[in-house]
C-alpha cells in the first residue's frame, strides 16, 4: 500500500479542517501564517492521495430514535464472502462493511429508527442477497461516543469524490 | 434507513423558519445541500448554488442554519490506514458489577476507541478500537481496556478488510 509521509503542517491542517471543513484557504492559511497557495497545494495533496475526506455528517439527534445494527453475517462457504461483503459495500444504508477474522465472516453496520426498519431490511435487503447463510444482530442503542473523523477512503465501492475545491 | 429523506418525517418546527431553533424542519433545498456536501464538502457555495438550484446567498443562509443548529457539521474525516493505523477491532464487551454506560463512558476516554455503544444483543458493549499493528492492539486490549473497571471479558473480532466505512450520521 502506498503512502504519502505526512509532516506537521498536514497534521496541523488535518485537525484544523476536523473541527469545521468550510473554513476558507485563506482563513487557515492566516491561521498559521502561511499563503492560500500553501494551503491550497496540502489539501489537494491530503485529498488526492486519499488521506482525508471532507463530508457533511449529519446529527443524530435527527432521528426519531436511532439504533446502530451490528450485523454479524456467516456466509454459506468461504468462497462466498468477498463477494457478498462487495455487495453489502454497494448498499447505501450500509455505512460500514469489513470482512472479519473472528465473530462472523462479515460485519456490516446501519443505522435505523425501530425494529421494524430493521426487521423489514433484513428480510426485504439482506436475506436476499447470495451467499448469506446467516445474520445475527446486537443493536447500538445509547451512541456514548462516535469519533466521526474517522473513516476508509476504499476506491472500489466508494463513490468518487468531485475534487473541485473552494477558494 | 437513514438516507436523508428521513428527517422530513419530524414533526413540528416550521419549513422556513428563520430562528436557529433546533427542531426546524429540513425542506428539499436543506436536504439537497446535505446530500451534495456528503459527497463533497469543500465544494464551493456557487457550485454549490448551482447544483441545488437556488442562488448563492440563500446557500449560504441555509448552511449557517444548519451549521447553528448543530444539525450538520462538514469536517475532515481520516482515512485510518493513511494515518498509520492498521488494525481495527470489533470488541463485543461483557460488563460486571458496574453499568454498560459507566464503563462505556471510561472506555470512550481512550483515543484508540473510536465508537462506544451500549448493546442490546450478547454483550453490553459493542466498541470499535484502532490500532497502529497487531502489537499495538494487544496492548489497548490486553492492557488498558481489560484494567478499565467493570470490564469483564472481551470479545474482540479483526476487520480483515474493510471495505466501507464511511460514516454520514454522528451524535454532533
Amino acid at each position: 500500500m502506498s503512502r504519502i509521509t505526512l509532516d506537521e503542517l498536514d497534521h496541523q491542517i488535518i485537525e484544523r479542517l476536523g473541527k469545521d471543513a468550510r473554513v476558507s484557504n485563506r482563513e487557515i492559511g492566516r491561521e498559521f501564517g502561511l499563503t492560500e497557495g500553501t494551503i491550497r497545494s496540502r489539501l489537494k495533496r491530503l485529498l488526492d492521495n486519499k488521506v482525508i475526506r471532507v463530508a457533511a455528517i449529519t446529527n443524530t439527534k435527527r432521528l426519531v430514535n436511532p439504533i446502530l445494527a451490528y450485523l454479524w453475517i456467516e456466509a454459506d462457504t468461504a468462497g462466498h464472502i468477498e463477494g457478498l461483503a462487495s455487495t453489502l459495500a454497494k448498499l447505501p444504508e450500509i455505512t460500514f462493511v469489513a470482512t472479519m477474522l473472528g465473530r462472523a465472516d462479515v460485519l456490516a453496520m446501519t443505522l435505523v429508527e425501530n425494529g421494524n426498519q430493521l426487521t423489514e431490511f433484513l428480510h426485504q435487503t439482506i436475506d436476499k442477497i447470495d451467499g448469506v447463510r446467516r445474520v445475527r444482530y446486537s443493536l447500538g442503542q445509547n451512541f456514548i461516543k462516535h469519533d466521526f473523523r474517522w473513516c476508509a477512503l476504499v476506491e472500489e465501492n466508494g463513490e468518487r469524490l468531485v475534487a473541485e475545491d473552494m477558494d | 434507513m437513514a438516507d436523508g429523506s428521513e428527517t422530513e418525517r419530524k414533526a413540528g418546527g416550521r419549513a422556513n423558519g428563520r430562528d436557529e431553533d433546533a427542531d426546524f424542519t429540513l425542506d428539499r433545498i436543506d436536504e439537497k445541500i446535505i446530500a451534495t456536501l456528503r459527497q463533497s464538502g469543500r465544494i464551493a457555495n456557487r457550485d454549490l448554488a448551482r447544483i441545488v438550484e437556488v442562488n448563492e446567498a440563500t446557500v449560504r443562509t441555509r448552511l449557517r442554519r444548519l451549521e447553528e443548529s448543530n444539525t450538520v457539521r462538514v469536517v475532515a474525516m481520516r482515512d485510518f490506514n493513511a494515518m498509520g493505523f492498521d488494525a481495527l477491532s470489533a470488541v463485543g464487551v461483557q460488563v460486571k458489577g458496574r453499568t454498560a454506560a459507566d464503563v462505556g463512558a471510561d472506555l470512550a476516554k481512550l483515543d484508540a476507541v473510536v465508537t462506544v455503544s451500549v448493546a442490546i444483543g450478547t454483550y453490553d458493549l459493542e466498541i470499535q478500537v484502532i490500532a497502529r499493528d497487531l502489537s499495538d492492539l494487544d496492548r489497548i486490549l490486553t492492557h488498558e481496556i481489560a484494567h478499565v473497571p467493570g470490564v469483564e471479558r472481551l470479545f474482540p473480532g479483526l476487520a480483515l478488510k474493510v471495505l466501507k466505512y464511511n460514516p454520514e450520521w454522528s451524535p454532533l
